[in-house]
């Protein structure tokens, strides 16, 4: 029958905005096309027209009016199916979508409250999870760089224990590399210093870092005669020598050799670290004894061998380094090496900033972790404030599944505007992440926050959307439809909720005092810190570094002369008070470490290795320039000078330890490769060498000073590069320059560097400690606000909810200021519950922050009592409004509410 | 023959009416949706007419109410119909309205006459 088709037609064109479930809509259009098909026979039968029969039939169709009813009818009352059963669940999750978009607008205060509180937690990990990525999964970028290890546990090597490894290891390739050999590079323009690092032929083998033009290092390139080769790093043959390509073959004069370069290195390459400028075969030569067995100790790294293990190759060099004592020329301590194990290179490049990675990553967990708890806190206070919605919709057939899903919509997508938001405050921690860590880190300088970052941060919001969404999802779906209904959703909503929330709560508040906690024993310590004297005057004093040659040194006479003269012209420049030259400065990070033998202490040397000690090289107005206190005997001379009886002064620390009781004066030291003894003639007050919390590195065990004209380093040479040290008038900005044209016009080949006010350099020792801190105070900050507005927001609900028990009371007699009591009362319970069990956490917890703390301990007292201080302030705070509000319930008002 | 269209006062009385209409014509036996059109337009003589549009939703309204119930009922040699029949709380829901219509009427009339009388 033609007409039927036409009928069912137009019937399904009309009911196709209604999106019904397909088998109710064929079983409307079969009704309805049975109707019109009686009504049209019916028309036909009377007499009319079969195409007036068929207007008048389509006429009952006409208008909206089907649509309009229909979606009374059908949606009111049968919800569409859920989830994987609906026919459409992209439709549905965009209406979800759209309802909860504009739940949320509709109550901005709680809106961008939680949103805020997401992104601070969700931004942090996000910052976090780069700087993880980098450090800890993110491959080294070498190939198969799971098989690079590196001794650990000392680990240093002489040239001749390298060539020893080399030979005999079975289980590992080793390669050896000694940073920090600054080289002068010259007939480039002005003399420029260069940081460089000498390396094994093999090293570059071993890590499988191939060059971006010309070719590496080959075996035997590191034998004496055919060594005087270089590598350059990208950055530099790209400034100095402006990237040209044919600087491979041409010779450079580099620390007064001429070096032929055989290569560039890519960009990316930075070994040992990005600082690097050159890399200079080591020169190996067994016929140098001393050199090749006593010298230029350096550190080992090696690729493990096809088939073998770790822990084969763990044996493998505790072997071969007891084995190896027997071949030194002299007698080396039984104990040396003795730990000596070889770790994953990458486990190795990490572990300084390990720890620290880890106590971030816990507090920022902490702080995303606070976030949750309060908007799920802020949640449930809104599912109960919406219950009547929530119960008005089941009414209307809405299953418990149905409402729960849209609620969940609504969680995620604050979670998802919060990560959204959480991005662009992650780039801003990034770089403070950075500057704590400490930039040196490995590949640390080039994480760039990725794609990566954006992909855990959108599965994190999820997660975290699910999380806190889920506890008031379910609470809101569970309602008595008949009590929530009859009584307006206003006490029905249970002391279960209540119950839950306040323990979200005090969980909350506990959350937050470990972290006020760990802040308040960070800022303790760098008080601590702030007030420690380092052991001299940094005020008013510029340091320059000037760095002849050592090849310049080799006329010992040269240097004392060229640094004399420089002192003596430094002293003329108005504005200069004192000057003087030492070849380190506190703090400046390189240690000048020399093994020295004490008198007194019988040194073995077959037993034990020689007492490493900081040895100062500096010309005689060092220690009234620094204001270091000479607290015994005299300070250096002029008549202290090359050829006369060999002097040292030593540190007070020093004295303390090895001559305990007994005078130091006239006491003799040496450094084990020197015959002669020195005299010691006075001693001077300790000094924190290598930074103001005094760490200093292990194996060293105090500090000894030498006039410069006798000084001498571990490679048995006087110190060629030294610091000029001024203290100067109030205006001196046109020192630096004019010290550097003095240094140009004494000898142009010389470079000046490092152009810096001591104060900088103890304000850099810090740096990490500050910014570490600051870290900690953010993140307390933002829980402790949160933690605030949590405690106010169950306050002030919960006041509301007992509108009617306030009324009753002051109906019965209770005074405003009962009132005022008992719900101040409440948030100090609240608050006081959480800060016992923050307290209880912190004891367990804070020990995983001693080692950032100085002279301050991980349970300090004050501390703890202090914050006990601050949460109760919170307490009161948050209560404070809520109380003021219960207090003015009017008795009359509040019986009538029902 | 075209039906009538109903004035606006139709429509108000139809609305408050409908259900009462509806509910009466199935009290008896079950009808399907277009005998129930068709009786309402007969028995009215063509005063009352319920347009496609409107008849169905009210009966789909009225079913999830529980006040009718709806079946699918096959006849040898017809197509199959949908037959609407009042429920035990349908007959409860029609005795309260058809008292309150007659209430209704009744003060209708003794307002309307009174002015005649």
């Amino acid at each position: 029958m033609p007409e039927s088709v036409k009928w069912k037609e137009e019937i399904t064109k009309r009911l196709e905005g209604l999106r019904l479930a397909p088998a109710r809509e064929a079983e409307i259009v079969e009704e309805l096309v049975e109707h019109l098909d009686d009504q049209y026979e019916l028309l036909l039968a009377r007499g009319s027209t079969e195409a007036e029969a068929r207007r008048i039939t389509l006429e009952g169709l006409s208008g909206s009016e089907l649509l309009a009813e229909l979606a009374s009818v059908e949606r009111s009352v049968k919800p569409e199916p859920l989830g994987a059963l609906s026919p459409e669940p992209l439709g549905a999750l965009s209406k979800d979508l759209r309802y909860a978009l504009r739940m949320l607008r509709r109550s901005p205060g709680f809106t961008a409250l939680a949103v805020l509180s997401l992104a601070l937690g969700i931004g942090g990990n996000a910052a976090m999870f780069s700087v993880l990525s980098a450090v800890l999964i993110r491959p080294l970028p070498y190939p198969d760089s799971a098989r690079l290890v590196r001794a650990a546990n000392d680990g240093y090597y002489p040239p001749g224990g390298l060539v020893d490894l080399q030979r005999e290891s079975r289980t590992m390739d080793v390669a050896g590399f000694n940073a920090g050999i600054d080289l002068n590079l010259t007939g480039q323009g002005d003399a420029w210093r260069l940081e460089g690092t000498s390396v094994s032929a093999n090293l570059f083998d071993v890590l499988g870092a191939g060059v971006a033009l010309g070719r590496g290092l080959r075996p035997g390139d590191d034998q004496p005669g055919q060594d005087d080769l270089v590598i350059l790093s990208h950055a530099v043959w790209r400034d100095k020598f402006s990237g040209d390509p044919a600087i491979i073959g041409r010779v450079i004069a580099l620390g007064g050799v001429g070096r032929q370069v055989i290569g560039v290195m890519p960009p990316s390459f930075a070994f040992p670290d990005d600082a690097t400028e050159f890399w200079i075969p080591l020169h190996l030569d067994p016929r140098d004894t001393a050199a090749h067995w006593a010298r230029g100790f350096m550190p080992v790294i090696a690729r493990l061998r096809a088939g073998t293990t770790l822990e084969q190759a763990q044996h493998e060099i505790q072997s071969l380094t007891h084995h190896m004592i027997r071949l030194f020329p002299y007698p080396m301590g039984r104990d040396w090496n003795a730990a000596v194990t070889v770790i994953p290179l990458r486990q190795f490049m990490v572990s300084n900033v390990r720890l620290k990675l880890i106590v971030l990553q816990c507090a920022i967990g902490l702080v995303l972790l606070i976030a949750c708890v309060n908007v799920a806190s802020l949640l449930l206070a809104r599912a109960a404030s919406r219950q009547k919605e929530m119960a008005l919709r089941a009414a209307l057939g809405a299953s418990r599944g149905r409402i729960l899903r849209q609620l969940l919509t609504e969680s995620v997508t604050l979670a998802l505007a919060g990560g959204a938001l959480g991005i662009a405050l992650a780039s801003a921690a990034f770089s403070l992440l950075k500057v704590a860590l400490g930039v040196d880190m490995a590949g640390l300088s080039s994480v760039r926050m990725g794609w990566q970052v954006v992909l855990f941060v959108s599965v994190l919001s999820v997660l975290t959307g699910l999380a806190f969404g889920l506890a008031p999802a379910l609470s809101a779906s569970r309602h008595d439809l008949a009590a929530t209904i009859k009584t307006g959703g206003q006490r029905s909503a249970g002391a279960a909720r209540g119950r839950v929330r306040s323990v979200l709560i005090i969980g909350e508040v506990a959350l937050a005092v470990v972290l006020a906690v760990s802040a308040g024993l960070l800022i303790k310590s760098l008080w601590m810190l702030a007030r420690v004297n380092p052991g001299f005057e940094a005020e008013q004093v510029l340091t320059v570094r000037v760095s002849p040659n050592q090849s310049l040194c080799r006329e010992r006479a040269a240097c004392i002369a060229l640094f004399n003269e420089l002192l003596r012209r430094t002293a003329d420049i108005p504005g200069v008070h004192d000057v003087a030259a030492a070849n380190t400065l506190p703090m400046a990070a390189d240690i000048p470490a020399v093994p020295v033998v004490v008198e007194g202490h019988p040194y073995v040397p077959a037993e034990h290795v020689a007492d490493m000690f900081w040895a100062g090289a500096v010309t005689p107005p060092y220690f009234r320039l620094m204001r270091i206190p000479i607290l015994a005997g005299r300070a250096f001379t002029d008549s202290d000078a090359e050829k006369s009886a060999p002097v040292v002064i030593v540190s007070a620390a020093m004295a303390r330890r090895y001559w305990p009781g007994q005078n130091p004066i006239g006491k003799h030291v040496r450094p084990v490769f020197a015959a002669e003894w020195r005299a010691v003639v006075g001693v001077a007050g300790d000094v924190r060498q290598y930074d103001l919390a005094n760490h200093s590195p292990d194996y060293i065990n105090g500090a000894i000073y030498m006039p410069y004209p006798q000084s001498v380093t571990n490679e048995r040479q006087l110190p060629a590069a030294m610091t000029l040290i001024v203290r100067t008038g109030a205006d001196a900005a046109d020192l630096p320059g004019r010290i550097r044209g003095l240094v140009k016009d004494l000898n142009p080949d010389v470079p000046v560097s490092e152009i810096r006010t001591l104060e900088s350099l103890v304000t850099d020792s810090t740096r990490q400690s500050r910014s570490m801190t600051w870290l900690f105070i953010v993140f307390a900050g933002a829980a402790l606000a949160l933690a605030a507005i949590g405690t106010y927001g169950v306050v002030s609900y919960s006041t509301a909810q007992r509108t009617f028990e306030i009324g009753v009371r002051v109906a019965l007699g209770a005074s405003r200021r009962n009132i005022f009591g008992l719900v101040l009362a409440q948030s100090l319970r609240l608050v006081i519950a959480g800060l016992a069990v923050g307290i209880i956490t912190s004891l367990a917890l804070t020990r995983m922050l001693a080692a950032f703390l100085y002279d301050t301990a991980a349970t300090d007292p004050m501390i703890f009592f202090a914050i006990c201080g601050v949460l109760v302030a919170v307490a009161l705070l948050a209560g404070y409004v809520p109380a003021r509000r219960a207090a003015g319930i009017d008795p009359l008002n509040a019986l009538r509410v029902d | 023959m075209r039906p009538v269209e109903p004035g606006a006062f139709d429509r108000e009385i139809k609305k408050g009416s409908a259900e009462l209409l509806i509910l009466s014509l199935v009290e008896v036996r079950a009808r399907h949706g277009y005998d129930i059109s068709r009786l309402i337009e007969e028995r009215s003589k063509g005063t009352l007419c319920f347009r496609v549009a409107s008849l169905y939703p009210m009966l789909y309204r009225l079913e999830k109410r529980g006040w009718i119930r709806g079946r699918w009922v096959e006849k040898t040699g017809q197509r199959r119909r949908r037959y609407y029949r009042l429920t035990e709380q349908g007959r409860e829901v029609l005795a309260s309205q058809r008292r309150g219509w007659q209430v209704f009427v009744e003060a209708i009339n003794r307002i309307t006459e009174a002015e005649h009388a």
